[in-house]
Order: structure tokens, then sequence, then C-alpha cells
């Protein structure tokens, strides 16, 4: 019964799931839009970026016009517009740029509120167009019509628009036939013609040679088509995409025409593009040019420019469930590894050189798979951009933002993540630690302060950085006030990144006044917090009147890790092999004890601080033998070098990291947990964490691990 | 007929329960909580953890934490010589292993034989057992489970 009632209807979801790729795309096209501004804005003023900056402002229109999204398409129009001009002219008018970058805020909005079918205040619109109309760079004649057009439906006047002409153009005829269909789904010729206007120097003529009188007319039915003869200086393979929407719903000529005239031969309305010999259906290769030997050579090159063609939409739940099962196969790797070490002889040395075959594969794929996540930081710095502005609106402070490293790739679970806490730490840059521009003035410094994000892949870890040049903490403000809270005793002698650090503390704030924005003392606490979810580590370091840095550090991946196993007080253990700087068997004559619980490892001159893991972890009550057992010299966010005394190495291994807040919760000093050969559990060791903790201890009690 | 229906939508007023055996006490636990009953495995140490958490435990690729039930409700720790087993359950969306010594009995209940569990001046036992059982079969606390995670500690 089901499958009949399912029959005849329409899936009804269809084309909610368009509009859900639409609406995808769109944000695609406003980062692009965004950063192409972006890049005009710091003084580039190469043609490939304002053409890609262009056509993302004109594929928002052209995707919100089909969707029915009239004010999108009207605010994308102008902004377009804008756009155009300075293309055709060459010259990037500075003051125009900011208005199109609110441009892009409100288009944001727009698809924001269209997407959750919301309603967007029109004067929103109205006044951001009236905003790019003042720039002398879009006519109220340009902007207007398009209204019309979204109420009256099809025109079907000859339109002629000619703009100026301009030099070292080609000649293009485009013949333009809608058949009915492409008025069924809602398609437009006329902003299919006005796009074809933008392009330059353009003649439309409609040819009504088919319509039949008013008592034989299908009023549904499709009897115009249009001829177009465009002078551009556009690619045409550019003049094609534009009809992409529609190439199954048309019949699209368009030929090349010699400059010295030839454009007589096919702008005849007798000429049907169906007769000529050199017309192709859309839903054929979509366009033959009346003279091949003009494009061949030319189209295969600038293929690769239009990305669409190479780019795959997944759903990312599959991406998901092939993380997963790839987990699985390591830990399969690892059952496989634990078994095959029973064998002897030929047979085990074969097994064991076919595991590290299997090995070499996993890796392999587990890379390529993790490719498949990995996600550039742009789209997320990007975003920051919008929220520097409206903060220079709120705060009256000048602000420049540098952005380093956007192409740095990181997983797109921890994108997702990272949001909240770079907002948070970007506003917190700019309320409290830039200074108002005549503060700055007076201090010597430029009246634009400069906050910058910077990210980098270091040592296996991705790290994120957000720097100002601003005041700096007011480090005797927090230690007073950390005092107050309780969170430090008054006796405690604190060195400045200790006291600058106090600042993740709950409760604890940066702001000398509260401030509207930020500064409630809710903050850098829900910060450290999130980056901690995320698997990552924050600090800050702080110049009094130089500025501040915040250092964020994060894992690359969420899903595997590469492990140094070992036994601590008969516990297998796996540190992150990353931080592992060296492994070293010490003789007793290196190692010195000093104080009741404290021991330094002589390492090439250098005395290191050597802790005993197992007791950190509170595994081991008594005090370890420090003469026995393997140090392991480790890597950390402090600048000193530390030690860590482990019982014994296992081996180094890939493992699947375990979450342990799913079930449990999280735990100061280890980072997951992950499943060994055996399908116990062993723990991951957070090795920042630990000397975090054992470093904070001092002033807060209620860290230690109390194993009881 | 009827009993049909019965598999189907267990009778709202019946409870079935899981009884247990610690430290030579009955404690019950809601079936419908329970997700496997298994046998006792190593179990891995957690640092920082309160004395009652056993450690944690991989069931099927999902890592979970197992409660001594008996060091929980303030009873002498279960014995892991003498073979005890681990009831899995589901609470607030966590899965969760209970160390018991055995488990005893599988029974039904009106939930008219649910009542309150007297005032003894033990909070905690009031507090993790707020309810108990008094069918002629047992007298017996029955286990909230969702009160058996500590509070996240502050990290």
């Amino acid at each position: 019964m089901a499958g009949i009632d399912g029959f005849g209807t329409p899936p009804p979801d269809t084309l909610a799931a368009i509009r859900q790729v639409f609406f995808e795309e769109c944000s695609d096209h406003l980062r692009e839009f965004e950063a192409g501004l972006s890049a005009l804005e710091a003084g580039e003023s190469d043609p490939e970026t304002i053409n890609a900056t262009f056509r993302a402002a004109h594929s928002i229109k052209g995707g919100a016009a089909i969707f029915g999204i009239s004010l999108l398409a009207r605010c994308a129009h102008a902004a377009e517009t804008v756009l155009s001009r300075m293309r055709d002219s060459g010259v990037i008018e500075a003051d125009a740029i900011p208005v199109l970058l609110r441009a892009v805020d409100v288009l944001s909005d727009l698809a924001a509120a269209a997407r959750e079918d919301r309603e967007l205040a029109p004067e929103l619109v109205d006044q951001i167009i009236t905003e790019l109309e003042g720039t002398g760079l879009c006519h109220s004649a340009i902007a207007a019509p398009l209204d019309d057009e979204f109420d009256d439906g099809i025109e079907f006047t000859p339109l002629v628009v000619e703009f100026e002409s301009l030099s070292e153009m080609s000649t293009w005829a485009v013949t333009f036939r809608p058949h009915a269909s492409l008025y069924d789904t809602a398609n437009e010729p006329l902003l299919l013609l006005e796009q074809l206007e933008a392009l330059g120097d353009c003649v439309v003529e409609a040819d009504l040679s088919d319509l039949p009188l008013l008592d034989a007319l299908d009023p549904r039915g499709a009897y115009v088509c249009w001829r177009a003869v465009v002078t551009t200086d556009s690619d045409p393979s550019y003049l094609r995409q534009l009809f992409d929407f529609v190439e199954r719903d048309c019949d699209l000529v368009v030929e090349s025409i010699a400059s010295d005239g030839a454009a007589t031969s096919i702008s005849g309305p007798e000429s049907k593009p169906e007769a000529g010999e050199a017309s192709v259906a859309a839903d054929e290769p979509r366009v033959q040019p009346a003279r091949p030997q003009t494009m061949s050579g030319n189209d295969d090159s600038r293929r690769p420019s239009s990305p669409k063609a190479t780019m795959l939409r997944v759903d990312v739940d599959r991406v998901d469930r092939l993380i997963n099962l790839m987990s699985e196969l390591v830990t399969s790797e690892a059952v496989l590894t634990e078994c095959a070490s029973g064998f002897g002889g030929a047979e085990g040395a074969a097994l064991t050189a076919a595991i590290e075959d299997l090995k070499g594969l996993t890796r392999a794929l587990e890379e390529s798979v993790m490719a498949i996540r990995s996600q550039v930081l742009g789209p997320v710095f990007q975003r920051m951009s919008r929220l520097v502005r409206e903060m220079e609106g709120r705060t009256g402070k000048k602000v420049r933002l540098v952005i380093e490293g956007e192409e740095t790739e990181v997983d797109r679970g921890l994108i997702e993540g990272l949001t909240d806490p770079l907002t948070h730490m970007i506003r917190n840059s700019i309320d409290h630690g830039l200074e108002l521009p005549q503060d700055r003035v007076r201090r010597g410094k430029p009246a634009i302060g400069e906050v910058r994000v910077r990210a980098a892949h270091r040592g296996g870890r991705v790290v994120i950085e957000v720097s100002d040049d601003g005041a700096g903490i007011n480090l005797s403000r927090v230690l007073e006030s950390a005092i107050a809270r309780g969170r430090v005793s008054p006796d405690q002698s604190l060195g400045p990144n200790e006291i600058a650090n106090l600042i993740f503390e709950p409760g604890l704030s940066t702001a000398e006044a509260v401030t509207d924005v930020s500064g409630r003392g809710v903050g850098m606490d829900v910060v450290r917090k999130s980056v901690q979810s995320l698997g990552g580590r924050i600090s800050v370091h702080t110049r009094e009147g130089a500025g501040t840095t915040f250092v964020l550090s994060l894992p690359l991946t969420m899903a595997v890790l590469d492990g140094m196993l070992v036994m601590v007080d008969g516990e297998r253990m796996v540190v992150p092999l990353n931080a592992v700087l060296e492994s070293i068997k010490p003789k007793a004559s290196e190692i010195r004890t000093i104080g009741p619980r404290a021991s330094l490892l002589s390492i090439r001159g250098e005395q290191v601080p050597y802790l005993d893991l197992a007791s950190m972890l509170g595994y081991r009550s008594d005090q370890a033998n420090m003469d026995t057992g393997i140090a392991l010299l480790l890597e950390s966010d402090a600048a000193e070098p530390i030690a860590f005394r482990v019982d014994e190495i296992v081996d180094t291994r890939q493992v699947v990291i375990k979450s342990l807040e799913d079930n449990y919760q999280s735990v100061s000093g280890i980072a997951a947990a992950t499943i060994l050969g055996d399908g116990k559990v062993a723990l991951i060791v957070d090795v920042n964490g630990l000397i975090e903790g054992r470093r904070q201890n001092g002033f807060v009690p209620e860290r230690q691990f109390a194993n009881a | 007929m009827r009993s049909a229906r019965h598999q189907s939508a267990p009778e709202p007023d019946a409870v079935d329960l899981l009884a247990v055996r610690i430290s030579g006490q009955d404690f019950c636990i809601e079936v419908q909580s329970v997700r496997e009953v298994r046998a006792w495995t190593h179990v891995t140490r957690v640092p920082g953890a309160r004395s009652f958490m056993r450690g944690v435990l991989n069931m099927r690729g999902t890592v979970l934490p197992v409660i001594d039930l008996a060091a929980r409700l303030g009873l002498a720790d279960v014995d892991l010589n003498a073979r005890p087993a681990i009831v899995i359950v589901r609470s607030e969306g966590r899965l969760i292993g209970l160390l018991v010594d055995r488990v005893s009995d599988l029974f039904q209940v009106p939930r008219s034989e649910l009542r309150k569990t007297p005032e003894t001046g033990c909070n905690f036992i009031t507090d993790l057992a707020p309810r108990m059982v008094t069918s002629e079969k047992m007298i017996a606390g029955v286990v909230a489970i969702e009160r058996l995670m500590p509070r996240q500690e502050a990290t």
C-alpha cells in the first residue's frame, strides 16, 4: 500500500534538499565574496580577484532568484552591479569596499533568515542598497527593476541596453530559446538576459515569430526566442556558465562573431536555431561555437578554473562512518599483531611481514580518510572579519585584522568547535586589549590597532595564535581579583605568566570596566573549557603596554594518535609520540634527589625535573625507585623541558582515540582512552595537562589527584 | 490474547527488577535500564577517581566506567576473587558498569509494592536507594542508578 501511495507524487523533500544545497553553496559563495573583498581591500587588484568576487555575488543572485528569495537576489544584484562596474573600469574604488563588506553581512543574514524561513526587515536591504548606490557605481535604475520582475513575471518586450563600449573585446551572438519547462521550473529569462547584459555591450532582441494568435496561445507554453549580441571581455565559458541553471530547459547557441561585422549572419529573426548547423540542444554538449578553432585549446586549459567539476559534496555521516570503520581496522590490526607475536619460526616471520604491510596500508588509508574530513581554517577566520567590523562599530576602536595561515587544514570537528572560543578571544582582544585611537596615539602607537590571527601546524598539532598590540593584561588587577576570590593566597609569589593565566579561572576578568560586549568575568574560563573539550590547550602571554597573545594548541585529528605504549605501576598507558623528544635509560649517577619528593635528571649537562608518572597520576603512593625505569624527555608548552619516569616502554603504535567523557567524565592528566589488542582499555596521558596541573597545584589545592 | 499484549507493552503498574547481592545484602535494579550482565574482567584504573570507581572497561568499542556498587553504598568492597559480575546499565544517556558480588534474581512486582525508603539516619542510603521493594519475595532497596555517578569534579 505504501508503495502505491508514494507512486504518483514526487518526494516532498526533493525541493527542500535542493534548497539545502543552494544554501550550502550560498555560504560558500559568501565566503568567496568576502575573501575577494578582503583581498581587494588589502590592495590586490588582480583582475582574477575581481572576477572571482563578482562571480560569487553573481551566483548568489542567480540562486536566490531561482528560489524566489527576492530580498537576497535584490541585494546581491546591487552588490554585483557595483563589482561589475569596478571590473569594467579596472579601478578598485577603495570607498566602496567597506560598503560591499557590509553588504556581505546583510547577505549572510538574509541567507540565514531565508534558510530558517524567517522574515528579515526589508529596511535593512533598502539601507544597504542605498549605501551601494551611494558609491556611485550602482544606479537605482539597475537595482530597482528587479523588484518588478518578481511581481510581473515574464516580460515580452525586447530589451536594449547599451553600456559604453570598451576596447579589446570579442563579440558573441547568443540565441536563447527557452522551453516551456524553463518556465515550469520558475526560471526567469529576464534575469539571465540581464546577466548577459552585465557582461558588456549587449543588444537583445526578442524573436516573436513563433508567437501564435491569442486563441491558440497556451499560457504555459514557450514561444519567445531571444537573440543577443554581446561584446565582452569575459571568457566565453563564463558566458555559457550564465545559463548553467537552465541548460536542460532551453536551446542555447553561442557563436563567435568576428569584429569585422559578420554579426548579420545570425541575428536575423527568421533563422531558427534548430535549422542552423551550429545549433545544438543544450542537453547535449552544451555549446558548439561557430568557429571551433577559436575555442579549441582554450577550452581544456580553462576547465580546471571551474572547481565545481572536481568537487564532491558528501554527507558528513558517510565520512564519519568511514572513520569509524577505519578506527575498527586499526583496532583489529592491533589484535592481529598481538596474535602474531605468539608465532615463531619462518611462519611467524612471514606473518609479521604481512602485518607490517597491512600497517602501511592502514596508515595510508587513514591519512586519506582524515584528509577528506580536513577543512581549511579560512572560513572560520573570515567569519572573524565580520566580528571585527561589528566590534569597531560598537567600541569606536579602529582595528586591522591580519590573518595568517588560513590555508591550514584541521579536522572538521575542530572547525565547528573553534568558532566560539575564537570569537571570544578576538572580542576580548578588541574590547579589553586595544586602546581607543586617541589613547594609542598618545602612547606613540598607530591609531589603528592590530589583531593578528595566525594558524600553523606545529609538532603534530595545530597552533592558533590570537594576538593584539594593545595595552596588555593588567597583571596587578588580575592578581588582586584572584586573591579577593580566594583563587590565590596573598603570600604566593607568581611569575607574570602564571598571573596572566589566572584569567582562565572562573570568575576572573581582564576587564577594568564591565562593558556590554564582554568582561563580566564569564568568559575565558568558558573558552578554556571549550578548548579542552576539543582536546586542546590554551595559554596567554602578555606584556603590559605591548599587547597580549593567546595561544591555542589543538590536536590535528580527533580519531587516531601515534602513541608510545608504556608500563606505569602495572598499568599500560599511552604517551602521545609527538610529545616524546627522547627516551633515556638513566644511570643512577645522573639522578639527583632534592627535597622529599623531587628529582632532577642530568641530560647533557642540563638539570631537568624528573617526575614519576605513576605518582603524578596517584597510582603509586610510595616513593618510586627513580634509579630504575625509563625516562621520557618530553616536549611541552612550558619553556623548560621535563622528564617523566615510566617502568618500561612496550612499543610504539597507532591507537584509536576513545572518549572518556561519553560515559564517564574528563580526567585531569588524561587526554582520552584507547582500546588495546587484547580488548583492554589503556589511558592516553595528557602531558601538558599533567605538567600544568603540577604547576597549578600550588595555588589550586583541589586540583590534586586525590586517590583515596 | 492478554499475555500477548503483556509482552509488547508491560503493564504500567508492574516493575521488573534485577536483584543483586552485595556484601550479604540484597539490592534491586530496574530491568528497564539494564543492558547486559557480564563476568568480571580487568578494568583500567583511572587517576583522580573516587575510591568506589574501579576503573574503565571496553564494551564493544565503548569505554565505560565501572562502579563498585558495594563501595558506593558504603559497604565492604566487592571481592574480586569471588568471581563477581558487572551489570551494565544505561542512565541518562551514559553506560555504566556496576560491580556486584552476583546477580541473584529477576522478578516482577506491582508498582504498589515499591515504597519510600524510611529515614534511617543514613542519608546517603536514602539518597541512593530512595525507594524499596517490599514483596513477599524480598525486602530490598531499589538503586537509583542515575544518582550513582559522582558529579564531575572540577578539572
